[in-house]
């Protein structure tokens, strides 16, 4: 009579022996399995935390805006995710990653129903680069923009001027091919598709815009307008630093090994844009700015997003290095433009995306400092700059004449948070009071 | 400042353009009487109001006049007119509006109505040069370059505010010195053209966070005033 100890034992064998002789076929099959429900589980996760990073654009651009302006600039982030959520549905999905036989745009999965599991994924994780790439503009038109006129170009956006250029180059997930793709063209998470481009868009709108009140004397000096909470400032940039791990972990679209190195290169290249930030300041003799060293660790993430999965870790620095100091010359620039860059927006978005852009054809593993790759780079940043600026400038030039895109130098004096939204953000605790309470 | 000159020029005519279409939105459903009181209750209050200020704007008029309204109908109307070209407007009523106040001045339901040379000023006309004056003396105290600056400043923007002539002439005196006190009274809408123009003008010769600040202060010391129990220093705002 067999004791309940020996019965277990008997079974255990037994179906040792069964997986052992089904085992080829069953572990092909669900080893299959597991790697999609593994591949689908980190890119739903990695979308939660690119989704994330809409947050850290929140406090980070609402620190640093004056308290008057705050619900204002946090609105434009929570509803660009929104609005540009929907659109990409509906149109920027399609566009971007439909059939591509041109090579120019999608033409099919608009509106996207009755589609694969992994589809769905997918689009969950892209729509959240769209809506980060709509929601840089915010910051730089802060403090003066109309609420309603910035949502029609967040819709113009998200609707045409990112989906066409990301289907260029990384169009398409099905059939046909972007023509920059087939140029080789690198851009694995997006420096350029979505940051440089929604600095484009950016400096499109300051240019139509115009300055705030004041914010150049009449000799064309800056004047300082600090934001109201660096605190949020610093919350916000490590909140964007954590996101960036599934910005570019994600880009994979798989569990792969590979994303160790991704999120290594992503960190390194984070940490050396501050320090490059930093050294650049001290070098020019300049104060250490908390805001400035915060975009510069910003402006390495955005710099080493094209190039995280193709370059070894010490290039990731030099990347992250001279992206702080492109940063800090690219602040300086506009000043001397007269171009009111509220956050920063172009010089960490635009002038970072187009150099990790250049740096991920120059430090390619492999093929180190190819000119031919470097010169498919090139082409890919200035078509994206020729393709987002004009467009973007005549959207928002078109959008200043028929509504008005800049708010009236009362609404300015007020702050937008009472004039486009009767909401205060500090109701107890503001302390220049400009409005009629 | 040349911007400035030209953003002051651009918001008087798109008040008028405003003003126009509240008329035109207006002239289905009101007259006479009615139709000045709600056009006078616009210029004061809300001409400079953000656009959603419609609706209290149409709630406000209601209460004010005899005329029993459908104020769906009206917001309808108001909102229509508003996008509506400039050439499908009817014309500016604001020489009739200014007629209109002369004609029913004693009895005006109005706020603005002028006092008379030798009468006490009203308390918003107080709190007004309180505010003005309270932002000279700290602009004098920090920054004694601009005071003149700022004032004279005010002075070549008057022209941006619908005023009359007697108002017009005594604030440039004001501002020159050259009179103590203001006297006449203003419409609130006016008063916060003129507050405005200050910031602005702050803006243009001291940047706005300083500016901000001192208009704050200005306001806050405004409100230790008996004349504040009566009219309070943030409407100017």
């Amino acid at each position: 009579m067999l004791t309940s100890r020996n019965k277990n034992i008997v079974r255990t064998v037994s179906a040792l022996c069964l997986i052992s002789v089904s085992a080829p076929a069953l572990a092909a099959g669900q080893a299959a399995s597991f790697q999609v429900s593994m591949d689908t589980v980190w890119l739903v996760t990695a979308a939660a935390l690119v989704f994330f990073m809409q947050a850290g654009f929140a406090l980070l651009e609402g620190g640093m805006v004056r308290s008057k302006n705050t619900v204002n600039v946090i609105m434009k982030n929570y509803v660009d995710a929104c609005v540009g959520s929907i659109v990409f549905w509906l149109i920027g999905y399609g566009l971007m990653f439909g059939a591509n036989h041109s090579g120019w745009f999608g033409t099919d999965h608009f509106l996207l129903g009755n589609a694969e599991h992994m589809d769905y994924s997918l689009l969950l994780f892209q729509t959240m680069f769209a809506a980060t790439c709509v929601t840089i503009a915010s910051g730089a038109m802060a403090e003066r923009t109309r609420y309603e006129s910035y949502l029609l170009g967040a819709i113009g956006i998200t609707a045409i001027i990112y989906p066409v250029y990301g289907s260029w180059a990384w169009g398409s997930l099905y059939t046909g091919s972007g023509w920059l793709k087939q140029m080789g063209f690198i851009d694995f998470a997006g420096s350029t598709v979505v940051h440089s481009i929604g600095g484009w868009v950016a400096l499109a709108g300051i240019m139509v815009l115009g300055p705030r009140l004041g914010r150049f004397d009449a000799d064309g000096r800056a004047r300082p307008i600090p934001g109201h909470n660096l605190t949020l400032v610093a919350l916000g940039g490590f909140i964007l630093w954590l996101g960036w791990f599934g910005f570019n972990g994600g880009s994979t679209a798989a569990a792969v090994p590979s994303i160790g190195l991704i999120n290594l290169n992503t960190h390194l290249a984070a940490a050396s844009g501050a320090v490059g930030a930093m050294a650049t300041m001290w070098l020019g003799r300049r104060p250490i700015l908390m805001t400035t060293t915060v975009n510069g660790s910003i402006g390495g993430l955005v710099a080493i997003t094209a190039g995280c999965a193709t370059m070894e870790p010490m290039f990731a620095v030099i990347t992250g290095l001279v992206a702080g100091l492109v940063l800090v010359g690219g602040e300086a620039f506009l000043q001397w433009l007269r171009l009111d860059d509220v956050v920063g927006a172009v010089p960490v978005h635009a002038f970072c995306g187009a150099w990790g852009t250049l740096a991920a054809g120059l430090f390619k593993t492999g093929d180190l400092f190819n000119p031919t790759q470097v010169t498919v780079q090139f082409i890919g940043v200035a078509a994206g700059f020729l393709w987002a600026f004009p467009l973007s400038l005549l959207m928002y030039y078109a959008i200043d004449k028929t509504i008005g895109l800049r708010a009236g130098t009362l609404d300015e004096q007020r702050g937008l948070d009472f004039t486009e939204h009767s909401e205060i953000g500090y109701p107890e605790f503001q302390t220049a009071v400009t409005h009629d309470k | 400042m040349q911007d400035a000159t030209v953003r002051g020029t651009a918001r008087t005519e798109a008040i008028s353009k405003r003003r126009r279409a509240v008329f035109t939105g207006l002239v289905p459903y009101l007259h006479g009487e009615d139709l000045y009181t709600a056009l006078w209750l616009w210029q004061d209050k809300y001409s400079d109001g953000p656009a959603m200020a419609l609706h209290q704007f149409i709630n406000e008029f209601a209460c004010l006049i005899e005329q029993q309204v459908r104020r769906s109908d009206i917001h309808r109307s108001l909102v229509a007119a508003m996008s509506k070209d400039e050439v499908e407007l009817a014309p500016d009523p604001y020489a009739d509006m200014l007629a209109y106040r002369e004609r029913r001045l004693p009895e005006s339901k109005l706020s603005a109505a002028v006092a008379p040379e030798d009468a006490a000023p009203l308390p918003a006309t107080v709190v007004l040069e309180a505010v003005l004056h309270a932002l000279f003396r700290q602009l004098d105290e920090e920054y004694p370059v601009l005071t003149d600056k700022l004032r004279r400043y005010l002075s070549h923007h008057l022209a941006g505010v619908d005023l009359a002539l007697g108002p017009f002439s005594e604030l440039s005196q004001w501002l020159s010195g050259l009179r103590p006190h203001l006297n006449h009274a203003y419409s609130e809408g006016q008063m916060r053209a003129l507050v405005h123009i200050a910031y602005v003008g702050g803006c243009e010769y001291l940047g706005p966070v300083q500016i901000d600040t001192l208009l704050a202060r200005a306001v806050e010391e405004a409100e230790h005033l008996p004349q504040a129990r009566h009219f309070a220093p943030g409407r100017l705002l």
